[in-house]
């Protein structure tokens, strides 16, 4: 019995090649596994059968043609990336150098000077405030 | 394979010649259309060799190009085109395949039948049962083309194999 199992468990696979003398001979003898075989036999007859036989138009060379312009626009794709790609990375390059410049100046030498015009502006507006009290003191008075 | 990916081209024309046959028959099994059957070979072909340089060595070549095929068939089938093409009735399993004068009356309606049923068939399925029938394959290689385990193939060949068989004993009967 286990014999049948592992038999019909290979009988598909050896479909296409020559049936060994070992199974051939437990089929000739087995009417379940004879069974099995035929119909396999006559699954593959009928499939066989039911697909065209005409062959295909295509030739290898068309194919190699194909493959080689594919292959040429793939190239042509990579390169232009490949270049826009650098010419992206350059000008961020040159936007970072730019933008540190301009943040150095600003940390080393234009510190000092705002801080100062900002101190400058605060007392301004301490002394225009300080102009409209006296102003308002001055009105007073007068009235 | 190792020569193509050196880039010999006659190793891919002796592989083309070793193949193409075998690929139009198992690609027409699944898509029933002739002209879009060729176009497919094709494509697989032109994977194949545009892939070279990524080819690794594996333990079937076979089952390495039937991969391919299967999964052009399955984006086919998935596809807007194949959807397109069904819509216009085109008959799959017999295409432009004329009746040949050597069949009988009784065995034409089998393979009538047979047709009719291996197109009922679950994708997974009819793929299994056309590689065993066409190639032979061994249920490892079968996995290695659907992408399944051992034991998941040799249950999807049982199971075609015996939907297959009773519907052509139901109508012998």
């Amino acid at each position: 019995m286990k014999k049948c199992e592992e038999i019909k468990r290979l009988i598909p696979e050896i479909l296409s090649g020559e049936l060994p003398e070992e199974i051939r001979l437990h089929i000739e003898t087995c009417e379940e596994c004879k069974k099995e075989w035929m119909d396999w036999m006559e699954l593959k007859k009928l499939f066989l059968k039911s697909l065209p036989q005409k062959e295909i138009s295509i030739r290898p060379e068309s194919i190699l043609l194909k493959a080689k312009s594919e292959e040429y626009k793939r190239k042509k794709t990579l390169r232009v990336w490949m270049f826009a790609g650098s010419f992206i990375a350059a000008a961020a390059l040159f936007l970072f150098a730019i933008l540190s410049r301009n943040y150095e100046k600003i940390s080393f030498e234009d510190e000092i000077a705002i801080s100062e015009d900002i101190e400058f502006y605060e007392n301004l507006e301490v002394f225009e405030n300080l102009e409209v009290f006296e102003n308002l003191g001055e009105e007073n008075e007068g009235g | 394979m190792m020569k193509v990916k050196e880039g010999d081209e006659d190793a891919f024309r002796v592989l083309f010649e070793r193949y193409r046959g075998k690929l139009m028959r198992y690609i027409f099994g699944m898509i029933g259309n002739y002209s879009v059957t060729e176009d497919i070979v094709q494509e697989v072909f032109l994977k194949l060799f545009l892939s070279r340089k990524r080819y690794k060595p594996v333990s079937s070549f076979r089952a390495y190009i039937y991969r391919i095929a299967h999964n052009t068939c399955v984006n086919f089938l998935k596809s807007r085109r194949y959807k397109e093409l069904s819509h216009l009735s085109i008959e799959r399993g017999n295409g432009n395949v004329p009746p040949s004068f050597d069949e009988s009356e009784e065995e034409r309606e089998r393979i009538e039948i047979l047709k009719r049923e291996m197109k009922n068939l679950p994708e997974k399925q009819r793929t299994a049962i056309q590689l065993a029938l066409l190639e032979g394959m061994s249920y490892e290689e079968i996995a290695q083309v659907i992408g399944c385990s051992y034991n998941a193939a040799k249950i999807l060949l049982f199971r075609a194999k015996e939907k297959l068989m009773e519907r052509l004993r139901d109508e012998k009967m």
